[in-house]
């Protein structure tokens, strides 16, 4: 029944649903017949229409808060009795008509907690033209259509507190379990949309990840928490944050995980008698440990941070033995940092940092190398990558004659040991064992007239490899009136090839090194416009083009048969992104994305494989019982998306919710979440490490969590 | 970018005009969302009491700082000039905050509210009001006013830590504020100590 529902089982009916009567709305037989793909369509639409008239219903449902006049007495209150006066709860509006020169989504923290997210990749999935793919290893974000199967996660710059964590063997940002902090750490997650190298440098390719995380003073004592949730899915972290009296904030926690994984996954590929009839049975466990401290006195703060994650691989990626647990990879990364940030004289600010950072991955892979028909010869191949690296980056500003602000940095990178080994090769596959890199950057912010103002910035870059790189952009923003703000930006960036790209290779059995490689760019234009609508909503329109060239791919080279990665390739994107948020006095708050977007190989002016051309995203929060009870919905929608072989994933709904408590006993916090809540079956596209078309995705699954602060 | 153009106007037009095009299932889905938004304006009208919003009581507050903080002589032109409460960029209070200081005086000061999008070094402000949605400008806005006679209020943990004088915390649904004093002697401010008791927190706590 409830599946026979669910097309017709709208959102906000589902929040009346839980509200008021279960039987209010009940759905007649005659609609539950068929769906048709003109009908799927339908709902789209309408599942649309009727949230902007939800949102624009809640502006109604209440006076406008700047009607209301000030109660008289207010004003002949004293300042002790101001301090007893409760207010309604209203959360802060923290997305901001912004004046930075690119277009910003904040997640925050009580986001985390009531929508019920679990890792970044959840987090980053319910952001407004984001899409992620997730093979069960690893997850992979994409945006504006781009997000080709078999590349490493590498066009997105993952910073925490400023600090990059993209390793440096793969580039690769990583937004699962492989993360390296517990998101319940998370005080706010930016996403950054945009070529952004002029301030940033590689990586920062199609967009920002900046995650910023909670102070000592926030956590204020002793905070344990306990999660349990579908696969025997357990997670324990234990936190202690302060801030002296002396100024000291500190913050310490560590994080437990294990999930026993989906038991049965089936893959249609493999159905056959010697592989289990395509059964992968308990071959799907995650574990994974974490550590985070963080001290900051001052003008000086040290961090450091360190994430160990085994996951299992259910799918027989890489020619693997089918079916068989050993095949796992482990990620372990680690950094430290000392930060300094003063000002000086006025308008004089320093900023600097001296890091250390580490990456390891030890890749297990149970493969059988006899030939058709021989006896078996399975062997465990295992990878052993890593690097460890130290840097430093540095920044001035000041600001001049009032109306500018300049910025002037730098950053130097030192990879003191990247390695490539492999046990069958029983060598380091890279005769580079070391690589630096380094940067100057400028940026320039002033009005020139009134309301018009200007950002523009530029970045050289110097690797070891290939030399250098400048990347400028170029911001106008004009604020014609006080609630609306135009944007246009454009922008470059580059993505250095990374050590893998550059050195691997198995000695020329199958692939060889590529040293020559050179970096891969991109150029984007987008025009922006926000807007405040009224008082509780704020809107955002986007429209962009953006270009890439030299991607670096993956060919067999026709003079050796021998894969190698070469720069080919570009791409075009084209799109409108279209965004309302609101937040009311009653604490019901939500957002509303659409995405609309077109990805095109430029030679072939073929779509790009895994790239949606709708995305949906809408998101609400509903106080239940006053600022104790809490439900977080949230729905969304990704289009049909071409995979590999040519074929195409289904379009999707995916409905999420999560019923959240705070307050009811001092310093509890529970929660209890549903995922994909219609047991809809879905698939994200393979890549070409597997012999799958597409990687089935989970069903409905549950989650209990319950944190407790002393 | 011309079949872009296409696509968006045909979903645009396709939204105007799905009355018109509604199947019997269609309709029947929207009936209930009419349903789901009248349910809605029910429930939304009961869940608003008569409490004061956040930034009505946030402007009874900056109202009330006024008396109990003494300012330097210079920071105005005559005894009868205004008590001037800028409020930085976007203004939350819309037009409540002029409600409250209307007809109000400290002495033979009236109130004046201004909004500003900028500060200049020669603004006529005392009370200096900022979002935390200004987060990113923080830095810049109270570099910018450092040391100048200008009360500066905020909302927001980072505001705090960037050394704003005074900043409002909510906190079970009433409004705390702490007090950087170091800042605000510098400045050349004067915080009666009625003010620093009922404060949440005081740092650069006077010898």
């Amino acid at each position: 029944m409830v599946r026979a529902r669910q097309a017709f089982h709208p959102f906000f009916s589902l929040t009346l649903l839980v509200i008021l009567s279960p039987g209010a709305l009940r759905t007649s037989p005659t609609v539950l017949r068929r769906r048709t793909a003109e009908m799927n369509f339908r709902i789209v639409k309408n599942r649309c229409l009727a949230c902007l008239a939800l949102l624009f219903g809640m502006t109604l449902s209440h006076p406008p808060a700047w009607s209301q006049s000030a109660p008289v007495n207010l004003t002949k209150l004293s300042l002790e009795e101001l301090l007893e006066v409760t207010i309604e709860s209203v959360s802060k509006f923290e997305q901001k008509v912004s004046e930075a020169p690119s277009s910003v989504t904040i997640v925050t923290s009580d986001d985390i907690k009531k929508y019920g997210y679990r890792n970044l990749a959840d987090i980053l999935a319910s952001v407004g033209g984001l899409f992620t793919r997730y093979d069960r290893n690893y997850h992979y974000l994409g945006m504006r259509g781009f997000s080709r199967p078999g590349d490493f996660n590498t066009r997105f710059l993952l910073l925490v507190d400023g600090h990059r964590m993209n390793d440096n063997i793969y580039d690769q940002a990583a937004i699962g379990n492989d993360f390296i902090l517990d998101i319940d750490l998370i005080d706010r997650v930016e996403v950054i949309r945009g070529a952004s190298s002029s301030l940033y440098g590689t990586n920062a390719f199609l967009g920002i990840i900046n995650v910023k995380t909670r102070s000592g003073e926030g956590i204020k004592g002793l905070e344990l928490s306990g999660e349990g949730g579908r696969f025997s899915t357990y997670k324990g972290r234990l936190s202690y944050g302060n801030r002296f009296d002396n100024g000291l904030d500190v913050v310490l926690s560590g994080t437990r995980y294990g999930s026993g994984g989906n038991p049965t996954l089936f893959y249609k590929e493999f159905n056959s008698p010697e592989t289990n009839f395509g059964i992968a049975k308990n071959a799907d466990g995650e574990t994974y440990g974490s550590l985070f401290g963080r001290m900051a006195f001052q003008d000086f703060t040290f961090a450091a941070g360190y994430n160990k994650r085994k996951k299992e691989i259910p799918t027989a990626a890489f020619e693997t033995v089918f079916n068989d647990d050993d095949t796992q990879t482990t990620d372990a990364r680690g950094f430290v940092e000392v930060k300094y940030d003063h000002r000086f004289f006025d308008d004089w600010g320093f900023r600097a940092r001296l890091y250390y950072d580490h990456f390891k991955q030890i890749g297990d892979y149970v493969t059988n190398f006899a030939d058709p028909g021989d006896p078996p010869l399975i062997v465990k191949s295992v990878d052993d990558f890593g690097s460890d690296s130290i840097g430093g980056e540095w920044q001035v500003t000041k600001t001049l004659f009032g109306a500018h602000t300049f910025v002037l940095g730098g950053e130097c990178r030192n990879v003191i040991d990247q390695k490539l080994k492999n046990s069958d090769l029983a060598v380091h596959v890279n005769k580079q064992t070391q690589s630096r890199n380094w940067a100057l950057f400028l940026q320039d912010e002033f009005e020139i007239i009134d309301k018009l103002r200007l950002n523009a910035g530029i970045r050289y870059d110097h690797y070891g490899t290939f030399g250098g790189t400048i990347n400028p952009r170029i911001g106008l923003i004009y604020r014609p009136l006080d609630k609306t703000i135009l944007k246009l930006l454009y922008g470059q960036a580059f993505r250095a090839p990374n050590v893998f790209e550059l050195y691997y290779n198995d000695g020329g059995v199958t692939q060889k090194a590529s040293p020559n490689l050179s970096a891969e760019t991109v150029r984007s234009v987008e025009l922006s416009l926000q807007q405040f609508l009224g008082f509780n909503l704020w809107g955002n329109a986007r429209l962009y083009s953006q270009w890439i060239k030299d991607l670096i791919t993956q060919q067999i080279d026709p003079a050796d048969g021998l894969l190698v990665y070469r720069n080919t390739k570009g791409a075009e994107q084209k799109g409108m992104e279209l965004e309302l948020e609101g937040r009311w006095q009653n604490g019901v708050r939500g957002r509303l994305s659409y995405a609309l977007q077109k990805s095109e190989d430029v030679e072939t002016r073929k779509l790009m494989v895994n790239s949606p051309a709708h995305l949906i995203k809408l998101n609400g929060i509903m106080p239940l019982f006053s600022d104790k009870l809490f439900l977080g919905l949230e729905e969304q929608f990704t289009s049909r998306r071409k995979t590999l072989a040519g074929l195409q994933t289904r379009d999707f709904f995916v409905t999420h919710a999560t019923l959240f408590s705070e307050k009811i006993i001092e310093g509890l916090e529970l929660s209890a979440s549903i995922y994909n809540l219609f047991d809809r079956k879905y698939s994200d596209p393979a890549g070409p490490e597997h012999i799958q078309n597409a990687i089935r995705q989970d069903g409905r699954s549950f989650r209990f969590k319950l944190t407790y602060r002393f | 970018m011309e079949d872009l153009w296409k696509a968006a106007r045909k979903i645009l037009l396709s939204l105007l005009f799905i009355g018109r095009r509604c199947t019997r299932a269609a309709s029947f889905v929207r009936t209930r969302y009419i349903f789901a938004v009248m349910l809605l304006l029910v429930i939304g009208r009961g869940a608003v009491a008569a409490a004061p919003t956040e930034y009505q009581l946030k402007a009874a507050f900056l109202l009330n700082f006024a008396k109990f903080i003494d300012w330097p002589q210079a920071a105005f032109k005559e005894p009868r000039s205004p008590i001037v409460i800028c409020v930085f960029g976007e203004d939350p209070f819309d037009r409540s905050i002029d409600e409250v200081v209307r007809g109000q005086t400290l002495g033979e000061r009236p109130f004046a509210v201004k909004r500003v999008a900028q500060i200049q070094k020669d603004e006529p402000c005392h009370i200096l009001f900022v979002r935390s949605v200004e987060r990113e400008r923080f830095e810049r806005i109270l570099g910018g006013v450092k040391n100048l006679p200008i009360l500066t209020v905020g909302e927001d943990e980072e505001f705090a830590r960037a050394s704003g004088m005074i900043n409002f915390i909510v906190e079970n649904n009433k409004i705390r504020f702490e007090v950087n004093l170091e800042t605000a002697e510098r400045a050349g401010l004067k915080f009666s100590s009625r003010l620093l008791q009922l404060a949440k927190t005081v740092r650069g706590k006077r010898q």
